[in-house]
């Protein structure tokens, strides 16, 4: 671990409404390596995408607000950055890529404008050095007749294109960082293959890191190198790819494998669910936030809540419970 | 180029925008229609014929006749014309830009300053207009007698170089001031409506995603706003002050016939009216004094009317295929 692009430390984001404080993100700690991919799963709410948009500093304050925590940027912490020292770093050092491209997209400005705004915002070229730019950019994510579409509003564009075009703004900038906030969610299943073999081209020909947040495990796995499973606001697995579909430690990491079918699968073997909701974050948890719906809860796990540990070589765990216990049970 | 064609197509509108060419040409050609006197120092001060009281009728010297004074009534509502459109616009456009920024603000910083921005909206709106604006005039004008320098003069000399395309160091004259007051007081009554619904516009989009795309493109607050957020939001309030044009042309003709506006003997329509104020009984046989200039104010604000309802009728989706026959 040499040299680390993206170190997020112990990273604390809440919400007040009027209900009561929402601890959406409690300390999350996560590293990124040049060129690294890092997938993060987790279930819708469990605080993966507050994460990402904490460390830009896009939740709105208020009602959201980043409590503690640290998130170096190439030894720079981001959250402790003036309001026009982020915006630079938005897009030209971390670009993003949203999830439904339709609402993204403003409807009353051409594609054109749209993707050489970045080029605009942060780099003082002539127009038509960036329109060249952009032209260059939306063939190298597949736009065909890339010249004749950046006069088109975005609702002339079909899904796919429109998430292509997405990426595109993304990259306009060549940022080092690209978080993909579940970028194929919105797109039906071919599509998304589509999206993930062009993000895997653009990754080998630009070199930069991505994390891939997505609540598809499958997805994940001819994606990333590491991934991350999050839940109630903490990460509760950290693994190299491999290590965490072969041998996944967490209750809630197997319960989420165990919902998905498998080409190597017994006949016949049912696929289990999860019982259970996911926590209402009304307070800070003290206990193992999982302990409620999981199968192998012992007592310790109602008293403390555990942090992550290390299990294996590269692979982290946040569980009390024996692994030799869960081996056993699976 | 769509709503061009689409506004000649349709009769009334077609109607409202020949009415406005015909105006806007009469604007321009004002010198070779109604040529300016060799002694005259303004072309928009009305030249007069004697000074008798009595107005006269027209005749082949006076085409449209004389009001109370003498004044040309012909060669005043060709260059009212002028005055015409140079109120209507500026007021209109300032008017637009001072709602614009309070509203938008208002709406997209939220909080206090919403607060604060809409409830001095509402203390404005809690005055009638043209009450409000008749007070605010006379009020502009007793004051400007006292003062040499300051805000208020800066503003005045700023407005002046909008209208006269007159220079900062130059000198006020009393024409212009009394016409400069009589717009400051539109604008400054003018403005909430446009706020109240710009802002109602800027709360319902800035939520919409793609202005925190546009945040994370690294865009600052301004350009969100007028960049991103602006041309969503902006197209029923343009639509609203182009329909405005016609009433502050109106009202400022009232202020000038109530002798606040344009002074004695300016080129300007309700000024012309006022000539008539003292000659209501005889009417009768003097009707010209006020059915010249006040079919030129109705003409003029009917343009406007007929231009901006169609142009609402094309711009707002719920309105096509209903109506107007769009």
């Amino acid at each position: 671990m040499s040299d680390i692009l993206l170190s997020i430390e112990n990273l604390e984001t809440c919400f007040r409404t009027p209900e009561g404080t929402i601890h959406a993100v409690n300390g999350v700690s996560m590293k990124l390596e040049p060129g690294e991919t890092l997938g993060i799963v987790g279930e819708s709410g469990c605080g993966k995408s507050v994460t990402m948009l904490s460390i830009l500093g896009l939740i709105p304050n208020p009602p959201g607000k980043v409590v503690a925590g640290k998130a170096l940027y190439r030894g720079q912490d981001l959250l402790k950055m003036k309001d026009s020292e982020i915006r630079h770093v938005r897009c030209s050092e971390i670009g993003m890529v949203f999830q439904d491209p339709l609402t993204y997209f403003n409807p009353v400005l051409t594609i054109g404008r749209q993707v050489s705004e970045p080029l605009e915002v942060h780099r003082s070229l002539s127009h038509k050095e960036a329109l060249d730019q952009t032209v260059e950019m939306l063939e190298l994510v597949g736009i065909p007749r890339p010249k004749e579409r950046l006069n088109d509003y975005p609702h002339q564009f079909s899904g796919g294109m429109r998430q292509r075009v997405m990426i595109a703004m993304a990259l306009i900038c060549s940022p080092q960082i690209l978080i993909a906030d579940e970028p194929t969610t919105a797109l039906d299943v071919t599509i998304q293959a589509q999206i993930v073999e062009l993000v895997k081209s653009l990754r080998d020909r630009l070199g930069m890191s991505i994390i891939w947040i997505t609540h598809d495990l499958s997805l994940i796995a001819g994606l990333a190198q590491r991934m991350a499973v999050m839940y109630g606001g903490f990460v509760i697995e950290e693994a190299p790819v491999e290590d965490m579909y072969a041998a996944p430690q967490h209750p809630y990491t197997l319960g989420l494998l165990g919902s998905l079918p498998r080409l190597d699968d017994v006949q016949g073997r049912k696929l289990v669910s999860i019982e259970g909701l996911p926590p209402v974050l009304f307070k800070k948890p003290t206990s193992c936030p999982f302990a409620e719906r999981c199968n192998f809860r012992i007592e310790r796990c109602n008293l403390e809540n555990p942090s992550l540990r290390l299990v294996d070589k590269c692979h982290r765990v946040a569980c009390w419970v024996n692994p030799e216990t869960r081996r056993e049970n699976q | 180029m769509k709503v061009v064609l689409k506004l000649l197509k349709n009769p009334t509108s077609l109607i409202g925008i020949v009415l406005l060419l015909t105006y806007v040409i009469v604007a321009i050609l004002a010198p070779a229609i109604a040529p300016v006197p060799q002694n005259s120092r303004d072309p928009y001060m009305i030249p007069r014929d004697g000074f008798k009281t009595a107005p006269g009728l027209p005749s082949a010297k006076h085409f449209l006749g004389t009001t109370e004074g003498q004044y040309d009534i012909f060669y005043g509502i060709i260059w009212g014309t002028r005055t015409a459109f140079r109120v209507g616009i500026i007021v209109t456009i300032l008017t637009l830009i001072l709602g614009l920024v309070i509203g938008s603000l208002a709406g997209f910083y939220g909080h206090w300053i919403d607060e604060l921005l809409m409830r001095i909206t509402e203390i404005f709106l809690a005055f009638p207009f043209l009450l409000a604006a008749i007070t605010l005039t006379s009020v502009l004008q007793a004051i400007y007698g006292k003062i040499s320098a300051g805000p208020l003069m800066i503003l005045t000399k700023l407005l002046a170089l909008i209208t006269f395309a007159q220079g900062f160091d130059q000198a006020l004259n009393p024409i212009q001031m009394s016409i400069l007051t009589g717009m400051m007081a539109i604008i400054a009554f003018g403005w909430m409506t446009y706020a109240r619904v710009i802002r109602s516009n800027i709360l319902s989009v800035k939520e919409v995603e793609y202005s925190l795309a546009a945040r994370m493109v690294g865009a600052n607050d301004m350009r969100i706003l007028f960049r991103h957020l602006m041309p969503n939001a902006v197209f029923p309030v343009l639509v609203m002050a182009s329909m405005d044009i016609g009433s502050y042309v109106l009202t400022f003709a009232a202020l000038s016939f109530l002798g606040l506006g344009a002074q004695r003997g300016y080129a300007d329509w309700g000024q012309m009216i006022s000539f008539a104020r003292n000659w209501i009984p005889s009417l009768a046989e003097n009707w010209h004094i006020v059915v010249f200039p006040g079919m030129a104010i109705v003409l003029f604000v009917l343009a406007w009317n007929l231009v901006g309802d169609a142009l609402r009728d094309i711009l707002d989706p719920r309105m096509r295929g209903r109506g107007a026959g769009l």
